[in-house]
């Protein structure tokens, strides 16, 4: 029997394609025969449409507000009057990492209870009883042309549509409590064949692709590490492989990163056989920093040339620390560059906000008091000019960063207007830090500089809510010479900057 | 003569229980109109009255628990299998049939009344078995009347009670719960429903006059009451809130709010409050707050619609933020809740609404859209967006003239408008940061004492009545003092 089926990714912001509805497309499509159509967001010509099944993925628990509200938008069949019947509810599953995190709460917001909680390996998870193979979902390859079309149509755009997207092993060994894998997959699979997976995608859509990222969360715990680094050369991704007649650079990425306690020399030598671009490994904590720091020798020691390392902060971190993890970077950079072994070894920092695992906006108290609203939104400020990472040079760091972490805190206590337009035109003439910086930073800082530690403390209290109505109060009140000059700055910040720029 | 005793068929539970309700949902309405009963029985100092919902559509489960009187063993039977012989009165219950329990037959499999009264020591379990009941109805050859029937679908056992014999309750169970497109399970759905239809309180937080009516309703309606509803662990309050969004996704406001009595010759039939706004247009369905509603006993009379065919055009009613409440006794209610009684009560009521409701309202609409059509009204938005910026670029006149701006601008905020929130909050942060218009660049130092002229100001603003007038003569002073 065809039936209308009608896959939904909620619109927001993602550079991969929902590989768990493009897998439910090859079941439907080409195990079930049925007609399918993929969507993102909410369109309202598609309910001119009768379905019969409504699948609809979730990503990250940040997301809660756009998701809730894409699933109520096709559940109610497009009737807003509550006293009308007709609904959609029924026919709606929902699976993914919000759904598997919030399952009961998502109910509560949605009336749908058709949830899968983690992986889709039998489709009796979606109500279909009547499949006598019991086809693992999961397992089946994904089907690249629901994304081609979105991708054509140019209004959004999945980076990483010409790849092949899946995993060597899945699950994770570890229970870190600000990870959510290991609830979303339980179990530990060592070993998953990637080649059987290409093989299956170029079979299905007729294409090879030209790169291989790799979803794994922990690659480097699996027993069978071997085994997959010679599937992943089988597969066509030795280092130096290049790719269809214009023999474009063929690139391995696992993008969920490797886990440096467990990376061995003898892993990194393997790894050096095939072309990881970019390595990831995660620096969270400043206590595994003689680990880490021997690990990024090593990868620098196998000839690796991009890494590009995650930078947790906010969670159980200080912003001393996160200062360090990536001052720690900037001189490894510093060191490669300098030891005359020819190799070109650059570490990106990648800082990544922690947020907790059923946190519904990305705002939210995690109860770190050695952080506070106005360092995290100095902090992304700060990196907004390079969309995301800490560069790998010391001029940008130091600039941006601040030359110790005094300097850092300085910074961040700034007006957001005063760190956005911190230096003058031509700054780059300069080699003195001090002489790039506008006249109003300058002024700031040293004025901050020139506080006792009591006056420090005070002036955090007074700016950390980051919230302009308190600052008034407080510039009000009797405060110190110089409080009262940086807390006038604050507010008149937006004036300062303008007036200068003119 | 003797005359043989009426046969009542078996086809009469079907009337009585799901041919009674056209939508699912009102066996929520029955169910907590039984525990508000019970509840409204206990006459008890010191008591927190609870009902409490929940919904689980994983195990497609409800339950409905109240902490009301419960019933005695000794009358469990007689009170929950006989029907359209209740002991509630009219005068103090809001149900009084006897057949409202009936609602859930129809949409699960097992219906369970669970119930214990104070002092007792055991409490009973009243169950239907459902599919029984539907296999009977659907038998040709079965001719059993509704009392056999009863019979043999329910079951009624006595279990002993090990915790506080002073406590006292009544629980429904709806287990294997089955209704069209799943909508008993749909939690939002049911929230919204029961936040429309049944007696919970305003929300204070959302709504700024929402104590204001409470008390002035309370003062008025000599049975009102509000009782705190959960679903899911979630307390459930009216949707009426200071903005919301109309048709053509415009967003209106509240003002204030009108309230007077709908009269016979005798006395008052009913209290009503109407909200002010503007009257910019239907207010969106979504909202849960358009068109008067009428409520009795504070629970909603049919649905948004009952009161829409006594205006001019039934659309205007959804202009309008209101409720009505029955305040005459001789206002009864259907069986079906959907409507009054047919007696003198309903026609004079109907007729006076649409006398003193109805047709003036019918007219201030037609205005007031007539108004702005011919562009004499002014969009009070863009308008609030040219201003505010005036202010950001020239400095503000008086305190007050920022703060009202400020006031109008978060607002708007909060009502969530996707369109323009960037644009709207930055405003509200460049504006929190403007200045006195006295403290800009130039003027600066000229006045001596700076503070008393803008205490100058913000005195001729705050006391005159046009806004405009007070900006003529603040700069009027200002020059003089600048320039003197």
């Amino acid at each position: 029997m065809n039936e209308n089926i009608l896959l939904v990714e909620p619109d927001y912001k993602t550079k991969y394609p929902p590989l768990g509805l493009m897998k439910l497309a090859t079941y439907h499509k080409v195990i079930r025969k049925d007609n399918i159509k993929f969507i993102r967001g909410c369109n309202k010509y598609i309910l001119e449409e009768q379905w019969d099944r409504i699948y609809i993925s979730t990503l990250f628990t940040y997301t809660w507000e756009k998701t809730v509200e894409t699933i109520n938008f096709y559940k109610k069949l497009g009737k807003d009057d509550i006293f009308e019947n007709g609904s959609y509810a029924k026919k709606i599953y929902v699976g993914g990492i919000l759904a598997t995190l919030m399952t009961e709460e998502l109910y509560n917001a949605t009336g749908v209870s058709n949830i899968v909680k983690g992986l889709l390996t039998t489709p009796k998870q979606i109500g279909i009883y009547d499949d006598k193979k019991n086809t693992n979902i999961d397992k089946l390859p994904p089907d690249y042309s629901i994304i081609e079309k979105i991708n054509a149509k140019g209004k959004f755009v999945y980076t990483h549509a010409n790849d092949y997207l899946g995993y060597a092993t899945r699950g994770c060994v570890r229970r870190c409590e600000f990870c959510a894998v290991w609830k979303i997959e339980p179990e530990y699979i060592p070993y998953v064949s990637v080649l059987d997976m290409n093989k299956k995608v170029i079979r299905f859509s007729g294409v090879e692709k030209q790169n291989l990222i790799l979803m794994d969360n922990n690659v480097t715990a699996s027993r069978r590490f071997d085994d997959i680094i010679d599937d992943i050369k089988r597969a066509g991704f030795i280092k130096g492989a290049t790719f269809g007649p214009t023999r474009r650079k063929r690139i391995v990425d696992f993008n969920q990163g490797l886990d440096a306690r467990l990376l061995t020399e003898k892993k990194m030598q393997r790894l050096s056989e095939i072309p990881l671009e970019p390595m990831r490994i995660a620096f969270d904590d400043i206590n595994e920093k003689t680990t880490y720091i021997n690990v990024v020798r090593l990868a620098h020691k196998y000839g690796q040339k991009n890494m590009s390392n995650y930078v947790l902060y906010n969670y159980k971190d200080s912003p001393k620390d996160f200062y360090e993890r990536l001052e720690i970077n900037i001189k490894l950079n510093e060191e490669f560059k300098n030891n005359g072994s020819g190799i070109k070894t650059v570490i990106y920092s990648f800082p990544m906000r922690y947020i907790p695992l059923n946190a519904k906006d990305r705002n939210i108290d995690t109860g770190n008091k050695n952080w506070n609203e106005k360092y995290l939104r100095a902090i992304k400020i700060i990196l907004n000019v390079t969309k995301g990472p800490v560069m790998p040079g010391p001029d940008f760091f130091y600039q941006a960063f601040g030359i110790n972490y005094e300097y850092f805190k300085a910074i961040l206590l700034m007006p957001e207007e005063f760190i956005r337009k911190r230096l003058i035109r031509n700054w780059k003439k300069y080699n003195d830090l001090k002489k790039q910086w506008t006249p109003y930073v300058r002024e700031w800082i040293e004025t901050y500089m020139a506080l006792d530690t009591k006056e420090r403390e005070k002036l955090i209290e007074i700016l950390k809510a980051n919230n302009y109505e308190i600052v008034e109060q407080e510039y009000r009140r009797k405060q110190s010479k110089k409080i009262s000059t940086l807390l006038k700055n604050y507010m008149n910040a937006l004036d300062i900057v303008e007036e200068y720029n003119k | 003569m003797t005359r043989e005793d009426p046969f009542i068929g078996k086809f009469i539970l079907d009337t009585l229980s799901i041919g009674m309700y056209n939508d699912p949902l009102m066996i929520f309405r029955e169910y907590v109109q039984n525990s508000v009963d019970s509840i409204d029985d206990i006459k008890m100092q010191n008591f927190t009255p609870k009902i409490e919902i929940e919904i689980d559509g994983f195990s497609r489960k409800i339950i409905i628990r109240d902490n009301g009187k419960g019933i005695k063993q000794a009358n469990v039977e007689s009170t929950l299998l006989n029907l359209g012989k209740s002991l509630k009165k009219k005068e103090e219950h809001r149900g009084f049939r006897g057949i409202g329990r009936l609602g859930g037959l129809g949409y699960c499999k097992q219906l369970r009344f669970i119930t214990k009264a104070k002092g007792e020591n055991k409490y009973s379990v009243i169950s239907w078995n459902c599919d029984k009941l539907k296999q009977i109805l659907k038998n040709n050859n079965d001719y059993s009347n509704a009392q056999t029937v009863i019979k043999t679908i329910t079951n009624h056992s006595v279990v002993e009670y090990d915790g506080d014999r002073n406590k006292h309750y009544f629980i429904v169970e709806l287990i294997d719960v089955q209704s069209p497109y799943d909508i008993l399970l749909d939690v939002p759905r049911v929230k919204l429903y029961i936040a429309q239809v049944c007696p919970v309180p305003f929300d204070r937080e959302k709504f700024i006059y929402a104590t204001k009516i409470e008390n002035e309703i309370r003062q008025k309606v000599p049975l009102y009451k509000v009782y705190d509803i959960m679903v899911n662990r979630e307390k459930i309050y009216k949707l009426y809130k200071d903005n919301f969004k109309v048709a053509g996704k415009k967003v209106d406001y509240l003002t204030d709010y009108n309230s007077e009595f709908i009269r016979n010759g005798k006395g008052p039939l009913a209290y009503i409050w109407i909200a002010k706004t503007r009257l910019l247009g239907a207010i969106q369905d979504k909202e849960g707050i358009g068109g008067l509603r009428a409520r009795s006993g504070n629970i909603l009379v049919g649905d948004n619609n009952l009161l829409s065919k006594y205006f001019r055009e039934n659309r205007f009613n959804k202009y309008l933020i209101g409720e009505l409440h029955i305040i005459e006794p001789g206002l009864v209610l259907n069986s079906r809740r959907d409507d009054f009684e047919d007696n003198e009560y309903k026609e004079e009521f109907y007729t006076e609404f649409a006398r003193n409701i109805g047709l003036p309202y019918s007219r201030y609409i037609r205005e007031s859209s007539e108004k702005r059509r011919k562009g004499s009204g002014f969009n009070k938005h863009s308008n609030l967006v040219e201003n505010t910026n005036d202010i950001i670029k020239k400095g503000y006149i008086a305190t007050l003239q920022k703060k009202k701006m400020l006031k109008e601008l978060n607002m708007i905020k909060n009502s969530k408008i996707k369109n323009n929130m960037e644009e709207i909050s930055d405003l509200i942060g460049k504006l929190k940061k403007s200045k006195h218009f006295l403290d800009k660049d130039k003027q600066k130092n000229k006045v001596k004492d700076m503070k008393l002229v803008k205490d100058l100001c913000d005195i001729v603003y705050k006391n005159s009545s046009a806004p405009e007038e007070a900006k003529k003569i603040i700069i009027a002073i200002s020059k003089r003092v600048l320039n003197g």
